[in-house]
Order: structure tokens, then C-alpha cells, then sequence
């Protein structure tokens, strides 16, 4: 039986329309939003991964959200469901006994599959890393992660509105110039 | 401080800067990817390329659903095979009635595909016809 589409949600044909009247710059906020929760290496998978849960009636899009808000869901709850599967699996691998092809043991397994490459990529890390020496972003991302609301994280950073703002896109830059380079580099 | 699960944590960073993504002006964009050296319609090539291949994987898995199911069917239509000698013993007890209902006694008026069919019938139900000979 097929499924009942609900009345609030837009079809497949719409969706194919929008992704024929997709501008140029929303396929780099597209690329740009997946880089921010996979690894850049994965993103383009992650981005498939979208559609093919749109396509095959997974996710619907609903009427009252435009595209790329809901794109940016449909990615993120992928990005969060394989991080899930991955934290909770054991890293297991089975290898043949000494000299022996028939009987096998299980061990830690050292090679990610690429579910584990989505589990294993820390972009908080990253970003740790590349700010290592400036207070005002480790703050504000500390602060972030421990869940703090934005008047919180300016009050504790000493920030007004646009020093928010600025170093927010700091960060950004940072890390989508960081992923790149591991494009590139890959 | 919140209670936030591992997760979420690890997002909470990614969530605040797709954000900022989303609210970005065209000019905003189109001024990061000439900087970072990248082509919108490049960009929109491949993300074009991704719905795409997004479309012919689900088109492939459903034609693999279908063959599927068509050689399961395949195989089902298969499960009774006749032998020349099933058929002759299973012929000659329905022509002869031998232990046989009405219905099956009257196979003398029954075509030969009737014949055959009835056969079919009787060894998937699992009527068994002694060899008498």
C-alpha cells in the first residue's frame, strides 16, 4: 500500500521544481550547511543522502518551511542519527587466527566505515584547535555547548549584539576555510 | 546548566553556525566563495548531480524490488514439476475414478490443460495416487 502524503506537506513534483530553480547560491549555503555537520569528505554523501530520504518519502517538506531550513533538518537529523548508531555500536572487526583460515577472533576495529568517519569527525575539536589562543571564541564556544542562550554567551564574552555576530562568522569562516583545505588536500 | 546529551552537544556548534548560513545575503555568499575560489555553478552542477544520482539510486532499487518480486513469482509457479510418469499414473486414477471425488472423477470430458491443471492441483494439495501397476 502506499503511503497517505499529509495535505500540509509539498510533493515530489514541487521538489523537483525547486531543486531545477536552485540557484548558485544556495547550492554553496547547501554544500556549506553539510560541511558543518560531517566532515568535508562526507559532505556530498550526506547531501544525497537528503534527497534520497526526500525522494523515497522519508522526510516531506513541509508547506510552511522554506527549502534550505528544511534541507538543513533533513541533514542534521541524518548527521545525528549515524552519530547515535555510532556511538552506541561496538568497534568490532573479525581476523583469522595465527596460520589458521577457519576460526576467528573479533578486535577493536583501527578503519572507520563511513558511518564511523560521521561518528568519529569532531568539528567542536577542530574548533578548539583553531582557536586555541583566543579567549573570546573558546568562550563562546564553550559556552554554546554547554547549552548557554545568546544574551548568556554576549554577557560572558563581553559582547554586544554585532561583536556576537562577528565572531560567530569568524568562527564560521575559520571552519569552512579549514574544510576546504581538507578538500583540497583529499 | 541544560541537560544536553552527547549529540546534541557535538551539533550545538553546527547549529548555530547553519544558522548563520541560512541568514547570509546573496552578496554575503557570492563574496566568501570568490575569496575561498568557488563557483556557484559549479557548486550548483554538483549539487544538481547529487539529486540526480539520488533519483536514478531509488529508480534502480525499485526496478531491483521488481525483479525480485517477478522471480520470486517465477519460482513459486515452479514449486510442481510433473513427470511424464506422475502424469500418466495421476491420468489414469482420475479417469478411472479410483478414490476420486465427483468433480475429479469426471476428468474423461476434461481437456488435456484441465487434465494437467487438476494434476497440479492434487499434488500441491498433497493427494497422493498409489502405482497400482
Amino acid at each position: 500500500m502506499t503511503k497517505a502524503i499529509p495535505k500540509d506537506v509539498r510533493d515530489l513534483d514541487e521538489v523537483r521544481e525547486r531543486i531545477d530553480g536552485l540557484t548558485g547560491v544556495e547550492a554553496l549555503k547547501l554544500e556549506q550547511i553539510a560541511r558543518r555537520f560531517v566532515a568535508s569528505c562526507d559532505a556530498p554523501d550526506l547531501l544525497q543522502e537528503a534527497f534520497s530520504r526526500i525522494l523515497e518519502g522519508g522526510r516531506n517538506w513541509p508547506s510552511d518551511i522554506e527549502f534550505l531550513p528544511f534541507m538543513a533538518q533533513v541533514m542534521r537529523s541524518i548527521a545525528s542519527t549515524e552519530r547515535r548508531k555510532t556511538d552506541s555500536r561496538p568497534e568490532l572487526r573479525v581476523v583469522p587466527h595465527h596460520g589458521e583460515q577457519l576460526t576467528f577472533d573479533t578486535v577493536a576495529d583501527p578503519n572507520g566505515t563511513p558511518e564511523d568517519i560521521v561518528g568519529e569527525w569532531d568539528e567542536l575539536a577542530a574548533a578548539r584547535e583553531l582557536f586555541a589562543g583566543d579567549d573570546t571564541a573558546t568562550t563562546y564556544i564553550d559556552a554554546i555547548v554547554a547549552g548557554f542562550r545568546r544574551q548568556e554567551i554576549m554577557e560572558l564574552c563581553d559582547l554586544d549584539a554585532n561583536g556576537y555576530e562577528t565572531v560567530t562568522r569568524r568562527i564560521k569562516r575559520r571552519l569552512e576555510k579549514r574544510s576546504l583545505k581538507d578538500v583540497h588536500n583529499a | 546548566m541544560p541537560d544536553r546529551d552527547d549529540v546534541a552537544r557535538k551539533l550545538a556548534l553546527a547549529d548555530i553556525l547553519v544558522e548563520d548560513i541560512l541568514n547570509m545575503s546573496d552578496s554575503e555568499v557570492l563574496a566568501e566563495a570568490k575569496d575561498d575560489g568557488i563557483s556557484p555553478d559549479e557548486a550548483l552542477a554538483r549539487v544538481k548531480g547529487r539529486f540526480k544520482a539520488a533519483e536514478t539510486n531509488l529508480s534502480k532499487a525499485k526496478l531491483k524490488a521488481a525483479r525480485a518480486a517477478v522471480d520470486n513469482d517465477r519460482q513459486r509457479a515452479n514449486v510442481v514439476r510433473l513427470e511424464t510418469k506422475d502424469i500418466e499414473r495421476y491420468r489414469k486414477a482420475i479417469r478411472h475414478g479410483d478414490g476420486l471425488t465427483l468433480a475429479a472423477r469426471n476428468g474423461t470430458h476434461m481437456s488435456t490443460n484441465d487434465e494437467l491443471n487438476l494434476i497440479e492441483d492434487m499434488i500441491e494439495l498433497g493427494i497422493d495416487i498409489d502405482d497400482k501397476e
